[in-house]
């Protein structure tokens, strides 16, 4: 077979179930689980071009060149063909959690139950939820940040190119092993995994754990990968005053995946061994600690929704310059709020945990903090505003995208306000208030900007032009349904509505109708985007080189790029937004 | 002179939006039915909030809306002004001045609200011990020596609820009662309560616990003394 990726995954998947049942006669089901699944796994990269592709560089060989659409089921070490596979794997992975999404919505349109049982209604808050936070987390910065950091900082590839293959490569089995998740018992514990509820149950849960740690091993390779290739391989005079602010937000986010991810990792595999070892961290019933996992898990947690919305901000503030015909307002501010972000969301973490019970003195310190993470945050908005201002925009769906950020993180970040204040966290915690809350600041921002993106450089990765008129349709259809599903969420979650529960009382019933019929159009507005996206690698039409008119160095190559970048490496005189003369 | 009319068109139309929102809050009131003397600090702290974020959104949304109309492209070649940062950079000065004293006043109201509900919880008239278990509450009254699947509380008594849990994490809401607390299987935990208005209300576990915690309910009944009295007058009513 010519398909790697077929290829491995069909030895990975045979390797497992060999192994899993000769060692289930021997060995307890969950621990025969877990040793299979990480010899499939190496067994599934060998067979997939890893174990070719380590011989080249045994060998030191080239890589070899391939072609056509080919080169997107194999190992390949071009980074925008990495790109590429990131972009698609988010995109089925986002469609997939969506349809979830609107499954749940049946189930709520009526009180009591409708489809399928509370049970089932469970596993799929867990499903939907770890799915949509691997879409945010490796979108923008697997999709774009691979494909597009190398090219606006002038380099040939990535400082580590297998590493970065290897990267992506871990998401497939991740996203596999989730799936089978659903066929192994379920998960009844959200994408958050508390521990002791994690540590008991049936063998799905260790399935999602496997799975989540697959991820978080491949977001620590990417992150390594991307800040070594910002440090080490930027272009003969691109200084750090001079980089584009998707960089610098690329460069920011990944230092706090090397900082936080570890940590979730492992605590990640605390409970697995407390699963398949025996061991007892968080069960409590042998001495372990209830509190201990809700203190790991969100000190990778929180920052982590940073490490979804630095890169958002860093799109939203790349593309209004270039539609508003401006400089970017307030530059080398925004950097400084990008890295002060950085060190501020690595000391909140425990206002996710003011009801659970930790020493009740510890609410002042991170409801301080937390709170000044707005001033860093609202420099950057100020920097969307001041750069907008007396500009001379044009209207394009990628416009649109990025100056609605500003409208929905607003809405978020301000009913954020009300979640780290303790008084009305201790009302407001574990409520549709907080569900309404982060799907305003993480879809708001990062599903947004990863639409901005899309349609910003749409040109340049396909070489076509993408339809501007179903552009804004779908912009439009969006931004309305989305706020028309998640602002009455506010007002269900405060009126007594908890999370990840499939019933609800009568009183609710016409909020709860109206915001699954909303739900239902924003997965329509999705399908335009689908169609007009796929319609227009067709019939799009040859993009220009520098269709925006943009000043980052990706819009001085032709479109698609060629497969080697630059021929004579570029050299940087000026900021890419300093005024035009 | 066309600076200036920006600026009233943003002001203006910022003090439009927020009266219509204020308008829209008081005719839907964000929170439900406030049942206990610690909701109404909860719903204080909440209007607070509520009343200073209302401006600032007023005020960036009419900027955003107000840039988007006025500063649309004449033409293809139109370019924008060239300022990289404002003239003597007091705008983003100001910005930051601003939101950096308006962030310390929230942390101060909050810790002062919080310091005197935790103040509040110190003390109690009563006590009533809570265990959760996947997937139901059950309540033992001390003083009765009684168990009972339902929580009767009665009304005007400051009541220290003992929570514990046998197997996983859990978590102790009435909406009305507004104060949550996390019910753990290896700690004791506790929340101090007064009811104030007679009636019937949920008590819903808000720590996601396993796949029933959707009906991980149970009814929460405020009455006076002596209803309170009569439930345990009657025998083991259950």
């Amino acid at each position: 077979m010519t398909l790697g990726l077929v290829r491995g995954i069909a030895a990975g998947v045979a390797a497992f179930l060999a192994l899993y049942f000769g060692l289930k006669t021997k060995l307890p089901q969950e621990g025969s689980a877990a040793i299979s699944y990480f010899v499939a796994l190496i067994v599934y990269l060998a067979v997939g071009g890893g174990w070719a592709a380590f011989q080249r560089w045994l060998n030191a060989q080239e890589e070899p060149e391939l072609h056509g659409a080919r080169r997107y089921f194999n190992f390949t070490t071009d980074h925008k063909v990495v790109g590429i596979q990131y972009l698609c794997a988010a995109f089925f992975l986002f469609f997939y959690a969506g349809v979830l999404a609107l499954i749940m919505r049946t189930e709520l349109a009526k009180p009591g139950e409708q489809v399928i049982g509370f049970q089932t209604y469970n596993t799929l808050v867990g499903m939907h939820g770890i799915g949509m936070v691997i879409v945010a987390l490796t979108a923008i910065i697997g999709g774009f940040g691979n494909y597009f950091v190398p090219l606006q900082i002038g380099a040939k590839d990535m400082a580590f190119p297998r590493l970065n293959a290897l990267s992506f490569w871990l998401v497939p089995p991740a996203a596999l092993i989730l799936i089978a998740a659903l066929f192994n018992g379920g998960v009844d514990f959200g994408w958050t995994a508390y521990a002791p509820l994690s540590t008991r149950g049936p063998m799905g849960k260790l399935f999602f754990l496997l799975a989540f740690a697959t991820a978080g091993f491949s977001s620590v390779f990417g992150a390594i990968n991307l800040l070594v290739t910002i440090i080490r391989m930027r272009a003969k005079g691109l200084t750090f005053w001079r980089l584009p602010i998707f960089v610098h937000s690329i460069g920011a986010s990944s230092a706090i995946t090397l900082i936080a991810t570890s940590v979730v990792a492992s605590s990640l595999f605390l409970v697995i061994f407390d699963r398949v070892l025996g061991t007892s961290f968080f069960d409590a019933t042998r001495g372990g600690s209830a509190l201990l996992y809700q203190h790991l898990f969100w000190f990778y947690s929180h920052p982590a929704v940073y490490i979804m919305v630095l890169p958002a901000f860093g799109l939203m503030l790349e593309i209004l310059p270039v539609f508003a015909r401006k400089p970017l307002f307030i530059y080398r501010w925004v950097v400084i709020s990008f890295w002060a972000i950085v060190v501020l969301s690595c000391i909140v973490w425990a206002h996710h945990l003011f009801t659970s019970g930790m020493w009740a003195l510890l609410n002042f310190p991170f409801m301080i903090t937390t709170e000044l993470i707005s001033v860093p945050t609202g420099i950057v908005f100020l920097a969307a505003l001041g750069t907008i201002w007396r500009g001379s925009i044009k209207i394009t769906p990628a416009f649109l995208f990025a100056a609605s950020v500003v409208a929905n993180f607003m809405i978020g970040g301000l009913t954020g306000i009300f979640l780290a204040d303790v008084p009305t966290d201790l009302h407001m915690h574990d409520t549709l208030f907080v569900t309404a809350h982060f799907h305003f600041t993480i879809v708001g921002a990062a599903i947004f900007a990863l639409f901005a993106g899309f349609y910003f450089w749409y040109p340049k990765f396909t070489g076509k032009n993408i339809d501007t008129k179903w552009g804004l349709i779908h912009f439009w259809g969006f931004f309305l349904s989305f706020n028309a599903t998640f602002i009455p969420m506010f007002w269900t979650g405060s009126h007594g509505l908890r999370r990840r529960v499939a019933d609800y009382s009568a009183n609710l019933s016409g909020v709860q109708m109206w915001i699954s019929i909303a739900a239902f159009f924003i997965f329509l507005s999705t399908l335009v985007f689908l169609i007009n996206a796929l319609r227009s690698l067709r019939k799009g039409g040859a993009a220009a080189r520098n269709p925006w008119n943009a000043g980052t160095l990706e819009w001085t190559l032709s479109s698609p790029p060629p497969v080697h970048n630059f021929d004579t490496p570029p050299e940087v005189t000026r900021s890419p937004y300093s005024p035009v003369v | 002179m066309k600076r200036l009319r920006a600026l009233v068109i943003v002001l203006g139309s910022a003090a439009l939006f927020t009266l219509g929102l204020g308008w829209l809050f008081n005719a839907y009131p964000m929170m439900p039915l406030a049942a206990s003397r610690e909701a109404v600090r909860v719903d204080r702290a909440f209007n607070g909030l509520l009343w200073l974020s209302i401006p600032i959104y007023a005020l960036v949304m009419s900027s955003l809306i107000y840039a988007l109309f006025a500063f649309k492209a004449k033409d293809e070649s139109a370019r924008g002004d060239n300022y990289e940062h404002s003239k003597g950079r007091w705008v983003e000065s100001l910005w930051l001045v601003a939101s950096f004293i308006l962030t310390l006043g929230l942390a101060g109201f909050g810790s002062y609200e919080l310091k005197h509900i935790l103040g509040d919880q110190k003390t109690a008239d009563m006590e009533i011990q809570v265990n959760a278990s996947q997937f139901s509450w059950e309540f033992f009254y001390p003083e009765q020596q009684a168990y009972k699947p339902q929580l009767y509380l009665p009304v005007n008594k400051k009541v220290r609820l003992v929570l514990k849990s046998a197997d996983v994490l859990h978590s102790f809401w009435v909406p009305e009662f507004r104060l949550k607390q996390d019910v753990l299987p290896n700690r004791i935990t506790q929340v101090v309560i007064t009811p104030t208005i007679k009636g019937d209300y949920q008590l819903r576990c808000s720590e996601l616990c396993g796949l029933d915690h959707t009906v991980m309910t149970a009814q929460v009944h405020v009455v006076d003394e002596e209803t309170y009295a009569q439930q345990f007058a009657e025998g083991d009513s259950w």
